[in-house]
């Protein structure tokens, strides 16, 4: 049950940000695309396009809160924030370890920059893809622990 | 409680019909009562202070060297280990194995939860995983571990190299 909710809370969240990325920039591009990737790429979207492409993922992931929100009330309130009380540390834990792994797995230049700024004697040479696909998969991974503590709880 | 036994209070009044409330040497009444020894308590060790709630929980220092991959010393992977202290049980445990790690080379911190017995999830194979943030310090950022087995997770806050790391290992307890 906190593996669906805490997945489809993640899901909705993504397809806003790339909702709000489409509006704000006008491309189609993954909200997640390093800036260096983006450069030199215009809007490519009408305004009127702009809007529906980003109803696309708005609107599913509006849904989702919804359906989330509707589901709380419909059911005992008190059980759900007896259980958050419960279970604070978990989740606190299960969420950063989720958020890490995706921010690493999404953008991987921005946990090198992190490293980067405790070994500001090494050169990590933030451009190389090898290092990148690295930390992608250490991203992958945590964040599959994030996923494995909420199924724990 | 009394040098370090409990004990129960029993009593009873007896009102004295003679009283004379004139009379200064004159009793209200006698009061008669024993003390039953309930036996042993230990004290808690946190003493309610979140400093002793802490120090009453299993501590875990961790640490990799990524010595192969794409900078090593800093990221890759390579030999992992830990060492477990838990002050409530008495045991400690040491491990080794194999980690990978993008920065996060070692890293402190407590295990507050646990979903099964925290010594026999800190015992034999295990998987762990965690990441620390670049705030306050980015050689002593904030975070969080992550440690699972068969038995069950244990999880924790931790200080500790920013980065994110996992690792495998073998852990071996001793009781003290």
């Amino acid at each position: 049950m906190v593996l669906v909710i805490i997945g489809s809370l993640a899901t909705a969240c993504l397809l806003l940000l790339q909702g709000v990325h489409i509006v704000r920039n006008g491309n189609m591009r993954p909200f997640f695309e390093q800036p260096g990737a983006l450069r030199g790429s215009q809007p490519s979207l009408s305004s009127g396009a702009r809007f529906a492409a980003a109803s696309l993922y708005a609107i599913p992931s509006v849904a989702i809160f919804c359906i989330l929100m509707l589901a709380l009330f419909r059911n005992d309130k008190h059980r759900l924030f007896d259980w958050l009380t419960g279970h604070v540390i978990g989740l606190v834990g299960g969420l950063f370890l989720l958020t890490y792994g995706l921010v690493a797995l999404l953008r991987p230049d921005v946990v090198l920059r992190w490293v980067g700024s405790a070994y500001p004697d090494y050169d990590l040479a933030q451009r190389n893809a090898s290092i990148q696909h690295f930390v992608r998969g250490l991203g992958a991974f945590v964040a599959a622990f994030g996923l494995f503590v909420f199924k724990s709880l | 409680m009394r040098g370090g036994e409990l004990y129960s209070h029993f009593g009873f009044y007896t009102p004295n019909p003679a009283y004379d409330p004139n009379d200064p040497d004159s009793l209200v009444g006698t009061s008669t009562s024993i003390d039953v020894d309930l036996g042993p308590v230990s004290v808690p060790a946190n003493n309610g202070s979140f400093w002793g709630y802490l120090a009453s929980k299993p501590w875990v220092v961790s640490w990799i060297l990524p010595v192969i991959g794409p900078v090593p010393g800093v990221v890759g992977v390579g030999p992992a280990g830990g060492v477990a202290w838990n002050p409530q049980t008495h045991n400690l445990c040491v491990g080794a194995g194999l980690g990978a790690s993008a920065g996060h080379n070692a890293a402190i911190g407590p295990l507050l939860t646990s979903s099964g017995n925290v010594d026999s999830i800190l015992s034999g194979w295990s998987v762990s995983g965690g990441g620390n943030l670049p705030f306050p310090s980015p050689v002593a950022g904030l975070g969080w571990q992550v440690i699972a087995n068969s038995s069950g997770v244990a999880q924790g806050p931790t200080a500790g190299v920013a980065g994110l790391s996992g690792a495998v290992t073998w852990s071996a307890c001793a009781h003290f």
